[in-house]
C-alpha cells in the first residue's frame, strides 16, 4: 500500500475512483494477497483492469455478460481464506444479481467485495438503464453487508485496501470520471464505519456521501462567505452508520443529507432511521433524487438539475438557514 | 465399492428419517416430492463416492456437494445423519421449533452443509467459483457435485453457469440433474419444455450420462466414470419415490403426512 501524499492524490484524481481502484489498488492487492481474485462481467477493459489481466491472468476471471454468475462464482471463490472482488456497473451488479448477493454473499457471509462502477449517473449520456440511484438502498438492507461510497479517488484507494482485509461482504460504490475533485490530499485515517468531519460549524450539518462530497465542500465555502457555517460530514460508510457522530448532531437545528442517490432508502433514510430512535430536536432535509427517473444527460447536468451541484446545495442550505431567521 | 444391499439399506434409513422430519413438521408439510427423488443419489454419493472426514469437516481435500435444489433438504439431512454429521436429536428436531435445520439448508461446514440452497438456479455458479478456487490452490483431489432439479433448469442463471464451467475447464464438476419430470404447477413438459436435456448439455461441452436415479449400483457406476470434461449425470427419478400415494403426484411437491399416511409410508418402506 502506498503513502497518501499530495503527489499520489493528484495522480489518483486524474485516474478517478474507478481508475484508481481497478488500475492501482486491485493490482497491489493481488500482489500482496495470493488468495485474492478479481472477477468481471465483460467490463475488464472499461473498468481499467488491463494491468490486472496482464499481470495476473490466473486470478482474473471474466464470466462474460452474466452478472448473476459473476456474484455466484465470486462467492464460491471467496472460501477457504480467499477474497473475491467482483466488479461491473453498479446497476447491473446490484440489481440483476440481487438475489445472488443476498443469498450467496450476505446469507453465507462470503468474503466477497462488490465493486459497483458508474454509480449514480456518472455514466452520463448512457441514460437511466446505466444509472443506479437505488443501489445504496438495496445493498444496505442485506444483513452482513457493509456499504461504502468514497468521496474521492484517494478514499476509494483506502476503502478498497481496507475492504480487502475485512472479513465478510462489502459493497463499494464508485463514481466514475477522470480528473475528479480532490477531497483528501494528505495522510488520512480512513476507517470503515467512522465518518469524517470536514468542517466543524454549528446549527446546520450537511451530511454528504460519495462524489458529491466535494460539491458540498464548495457549497460550504460559499455559505461561509455569507456568515453561515454549517458542519460538514463525509459519511463514506452508510453501513454501519457512524452513530456516535450522528448522536452529536441530534440537537442541531437542521441536518441536510446529500447523495447522488434516491432520497428513498439511501443515506437520508439511514440518518432518519437513526434519529427517530433517539431523543432529538433536529429536523432532517434530504437532497437527492426525488421518487422519479431523472432526465438523463452529462453527469454535471443531472447533478445540477437535481440540486446536487455546489450551487444547488448552497441554495438549499441557505434557504433552510434563512427559514430559521437571524439567530441561525 | 459398496454392495447393492449396503446402499439400499442406507437409502432406506434415510427415507425413515426423512419421513420422520416431514411428519414432525406438522401440517406445514415438507418438500417430500423432490426430497424423495434424490434419496438414492445422495445415498450413493455419501455412502460410496464422496471423500469427507466428519471429524475434520473443513478438510481441504474433501469432495463438496452443492445442493442447488435446496428443496431436497430433508434428504440431505438424512444423508448427513447417516454418515455422522448430524445426530438423531438434530433429525428429530428438524423442520420445527428453533431448529437450525429448515426446509432449505443453510451453509454450515461443521455439519457438512456447503451451500445455502433454496432459491433455484444459484448452485452451479457457486460450484464454479468453488472449483476455480480448488484449481487455483492446486487441489486436484476434490470433486464438486451439484444437484439440480429439472424444473430448476428453467432458470436462466443455470445456463450462465453451465457455460462458465466448460469455459473455465472445470472438469472436477459433476452436475446431477434430478429429472423427476414434475415441477410445482405440473409436468416439466407442460409448464416449460426445455427440449432435449441431454443434447442441451452436450452441445455446451459436457460428457453426459443417463442413469436410473433410484438404481444404487447404476448410480455408483456412473459416478465412477472418468472424463476429461465436466460431467452431467441425468438421473431419471420419480418424484415422491417410495410412498405409493405420492409417487409422480404433483400435489406432493410440498405436502404433509397425516399419522395414517406416515404409518403407511413406514410400512411400505419395511416391505420393499
Amino acid at each position: 500500500m502506498q503513502e497518501i501524499t499530495k503527489k499520489n492524490s493528484r495522480v489518483w484524481s486524474r485516474l478517478g475512483q474507478r481508475g484508481t481502484v481497478c488500475g492501482v489498488a486491485l493490482l497491489e492487492i493481488l500482489e500482496s494477497m495470493e488468495n485474492a481474485y478479481v472477477l468481471t462481467a465483460d467490463l475488464g477493459h472499461t473498468s481499467g483492469l488491463d494491468r490486472v489481466m496482464q499481470k495476473f491472468p490466473q486470478r482474473f476471471i471474466n464470466v462474460g455478460i452474466s452478472e448473476q454468475n459473476l456474484v455466484g462464482t465470486a462467492a464460491g471463490l471467496a472460501l477457504d481464506g480467499g477474497v473475491a472482488f467482483a466488479t461491473t456497473f453498479a446497476t447491473f451488479l446490484t440489481m440483476r444479481s440481487y438475489e445472488q448477493i443476498r443469498h450467496n454473499a450476505g446469507y453465507q457471509e462470503a468474503n466477497v467485495k462488490l465493486i459497483g462502477t458508474s454509480a449514480g449517473f456518472a455514466i452520463g449520456m448512457f441514460g437511466n438503464t446505466h444509472y443506479s440511484y437505488e443501489d445504496i438502498a438495496l445493498m444496505r438492507v442485506i444483513p452482513n453487508m457493509v456499504v461504502v461510497s468514497p468521496a474521492d479517488a484517494t478514499e476509494a484507494y483506502l476503502a478498497i485496501h481496507q475492504a480487502a482485509v475485512y472479513q465478510g461482504p462489502v459493497y463499494i460504490r464508485l463514481s466514475d470520471g477522470l480528473n475528479t475533485a480532490i477531497v483528501h490530499s494528505e495522510s488520512y485515517a480512513f476507517e470503515i464505519g467512522k465518518a469524517e468531519l470536514l468542517n466543524q460549524g454549528k446549527d446546520i450539518a450537511i451530511i454528504a456521501v460519495g462524489g458529491v462530497v466535494h460539491e458540498a465542500i464548495n457549497a460550504v465555502e460559499k455559505l461561509q462567505a455569507l456568515g453561515i457555517n454549517p458542519t460538514l460530514i463525509n459519511m463514506h460508510t452508510i453501513k454501519p452508520l457512524d452513530e456516535a457522530m450522528l448522536y452529536e448532531l441530534r440537537d442541531y437545528r437542521a441536518l441536510i443529507t446529500v447523495e447522488e442517490h434516491s432520497i428513498i432508502g439511501g443515506l437520508g433514510s439511514a440518518v432518519a432511521e437513526y434519529m427517530m430512535g433517539i431523543s432529538h430536536t433536529t429536523q432532517l432535509f434530504r437532497i437527492g433524487i426525488q421518487d422519479k427517473f431523472v432526465h438523463p444527460g452529462e453527469q454535471g447536468y443531472v447533478k445540477s438539475s437535481n440540486g446536487l451541484d455546489a450551487e444547488g446545495i448552497y441554495a438549499y442550505v441557505k434557504r433552510v438557514a434563512e427559514s430559521f431567521g437571524s439567530d441561525a | 465399492m459398496k454392495s447393492r444391499n449396503e446402499l439400499e439399506l442406507m437409502a432406506k434409513d434415510m427415507r425413515r428419517d426423512a419421513y420422520k422430519m416431514a411428519y414432525n413438521s406438522g401440517t406445514k408439510g415438507a418438500h417430500l416430492g423432490g426430497g424423495m427423488s434424490v434419496v438414492e443419489i445422495l445415498a450413493v454419493l455419501y455412502g460410496a463416492i464422496m471423500k469427507y472426514d466428519v471429524s475434520n469437516p473443513s478438510w481441504e481435500e474433501r469432495d463438496r456437494l452443492i445442493m442447488s435444489k435446496g428443496h431436497g433438504g430433508i434428504s440431505l439431512y438424512a444423508a448427513l445423519k447417516n454418515v455422522g454429521y448430524l445426530s438423531q436429536e438434530e433429525i428429530d428436531g428438524a423442520l420445527h421449533g428453533d431448529s437450525d435445520y429448515y426446509e432449505h439448508p443453510r451453509k454450515n461446514i461443521d455439519k457438512g452443509i456447503e451451500f445455502s440452497g433454496g432459491s433455484l438456479g444459484q448452485g452451479l455458479s457457486f460450484a464454479a467459483g468453488m472449483a476455480l478456487g480448488l484449481s487455483k490452490r492446486s487441489n486436484d483431489k476434490s470433486r464438486v457435485y451439484v444437484i439440480l432439479g429439472d424444473g430448476e433448469c428453467d432458470e436462466g442463471s443455470v445456463w450462465e453457469a453451465a457455460a462458465s464451467v466448460i469455459h473455465f475447464g472445470l472438469k472436477q464438476i459433476t452436475v446431477i440433474i434430478d429429472l423427476n419430470g414434475l415441477q410445482y404447477d405440473g409436468s416439466t413438459e407442460h409448464i416449460m419444455r426445455l427440449g432435449n436435456m441431454r443434447s442441451r448439455w452436450e452441445s455446451i461441452g459436457y460428457d453426459v450420462f443417463e442413469v436410473d436415479g433410484h438404481d444404487v449400483l447404476a448410480l455408483q457406476d456412473v459416478f465412477r466414470k472418468e472424463s476429461e470434461k465436466p460431467q452431467v449425470v441425468i438421473a431419471h427419478t420419480v418424484k415422491g419415490k417410495g410412498m405409493s400415494f405420492a409417487e409422480n403426484r404433483v400435489e406432493w411437491h410440498t405436502a404433509y403426512l397425516t399419522e395414517e399416511l406416515y404409518r403407511q409410508a413406514l410400512k411400505e418402506l419395511e416391505i420393499c
